[in-house]
C-alpha cells in the first residue's frame, strides 16, 4: 500500500499530558494550551503525531496513562513550510512526523 | 512559654488577601522579618504555587509525556527557582503579566508570559531553560512569529524583567 499523503485537509493527533504536568494555562479565565508539548527535542527528526484519518482517539491514547489528545490541523505546519510525512511503525500505520524543529508550531496550535 | 499559636490569619485589605503564618507574639517581629514572608498577597500565592510546581518536576520520570521525554534536570529546576525569585523581586506578578511554568521534553523548563491587553499591552513571551541551565528569552508577535531571541545569563536575571517590560510597551 502506498504512503498516505497528508494534505491541509487532514488533522493530526498528538498525546498531551492531562494533569502531571499540567498542559493548560489560564489567561484571564481562558484556558490555553502550552507550547511545550509541540516542541521537538534536539535529537529528534520531527514531531510524532497520528494521522486522524487513519486512526482513532482511543488507538492514539493506547496504553499511555493520564494523557489527552490535541488535534492539530495539518494546515498549520504545512502553512509554515513543514513537511508532514507518514512514518509507519510496526504497530501503527497512522504514525507520521512533522519534519524538522517544530518549536514555532507550538505558538500556533 | 506564653505562646499563642494562630495557624492562619486571613485579612482582606485593598484588594489584597494577606496570609500570615504561625505567630508567636514574643518573636513576631523577627518571624515577620526573616522566617516567613511579612505578608503574602494573592501575587505571593502565585509565587508559591509556581515554586511548588517547579519543585514537583523532580518527580517526572523518563517518558513522562509518552513520547520519551527525559526527566527535568536538577540544574534546570535550580535555575528556574532562581528565575522565579528574581521575577518576584522585580514585582512581575503585579504588572498584569500571567506567568506559567512547564517542563520541557529535553529536560529543561520553560516560563510562559502572557498578557492579553485587557490590563496591559499584549504580550507573548517565553523563557526557555535547558537541562544545563542555559537560558533564552523568546518574544512572539500577535501572529506567533518570533520577533526576539536573547540569551539570558544567570548573573543578570533582572534582564528578564527588563525585556518583559520592554515587550509590554512596544
Amino acid at each position: 500500500m502506498s504512503d498516505y499523503i497528508i494534505t491541509v485537509e487532514d488533522y493530526l493527533y498528538r498525546r498531551v499530558p492531562k494533569n502531571n504536568p499540567n498542559y493548560w494555562k489560564e489567561i484571564n479565565g481562558d484556558k490555553i494550551p502550552s507550547s511545550f508539548a509541540f516542541k521537538t527535542k534536539p535529537n529528534e527528526d520531527g514531531l510524532s503525531v497520528n494521522i486522524a484519518a487513519l486512526t482513532t482517539l482511543k488507538a492514539t491514547v493506547g496504553n499511555a496513562k493520564e494523557v489527552g489528545i490535541a488535534e492539530i490541523s495539518a494546515a498549520t505546519p504545512i502553512g509554515l513550510g513543514y513537511q508532514c510525512k507518514q512514518d509507519k511503525q510496526p504497530d501503527n500505520d497512522a504514525h507520521a512526523l512533522i519534519i524538522g524543529n517544530t518549536n514555532p508550531i507550538g505558538q500556533r496550535h | 512559654m506564653n505562646r499563642i499559636l494562630i495557624e492562619q490569619i486571613f485579612r482582606y485589605d485593598e484588594n489584597q488577601m494577606f496570609i500570615l503564618g504561625s505567630l508567636f507574639p514574643d518573636s513576631l517581629e523577627n518571624i515577620r522579618k526573616s522566617t516567613i514572608p511579612k505578608a503574602t498577597s494573592v501575587k505571593g500565592i502565585k509565587f508559591y504555587q509556581l515554586q511548588d510546581t517547579i519543585s514537583g518536576y523532580v518527580h517526572l520520570q523518563q517518558n513522562w509525556d509518552s513520547y520519551n521525554a527525559i526527566p527535568v534536570s536538577a540544574t534546570a529546576i535550580e535555575t528556574a527557582l532562581e528565575v522565579l525569585s528574581q521575577l518576584n523581586k522585580d514585582d512581575i506578578f503585579s504588572k498584569g503579566i500571567e506567568v506559567n511554568v512547564f517542563p520541557m521534553r529535553d529536560g529543561g523548563i520553560q516560563f510562559e508570559f502572557d498578557a492579553d491587553g485587557r490590563h496591559s499591552a499584549d504580550l507573548c513571551a517565553e523563557l526557555e531553560i535547558d537541562r544545563d541551565g542555559q537560558m533564552f528569552f523568546l518574544q512572539f508577535d500577535a501572529d506567533a512569529n518570533m520577533v526576539k531571541k536573547a540569551p539570558i545569563y544567570s548573573y543578570d536575571l533582572s534582564e528578564i524583567s527588563i525585556l518583559l517590560e520592554e515587550a509590554q510597551y512596544v
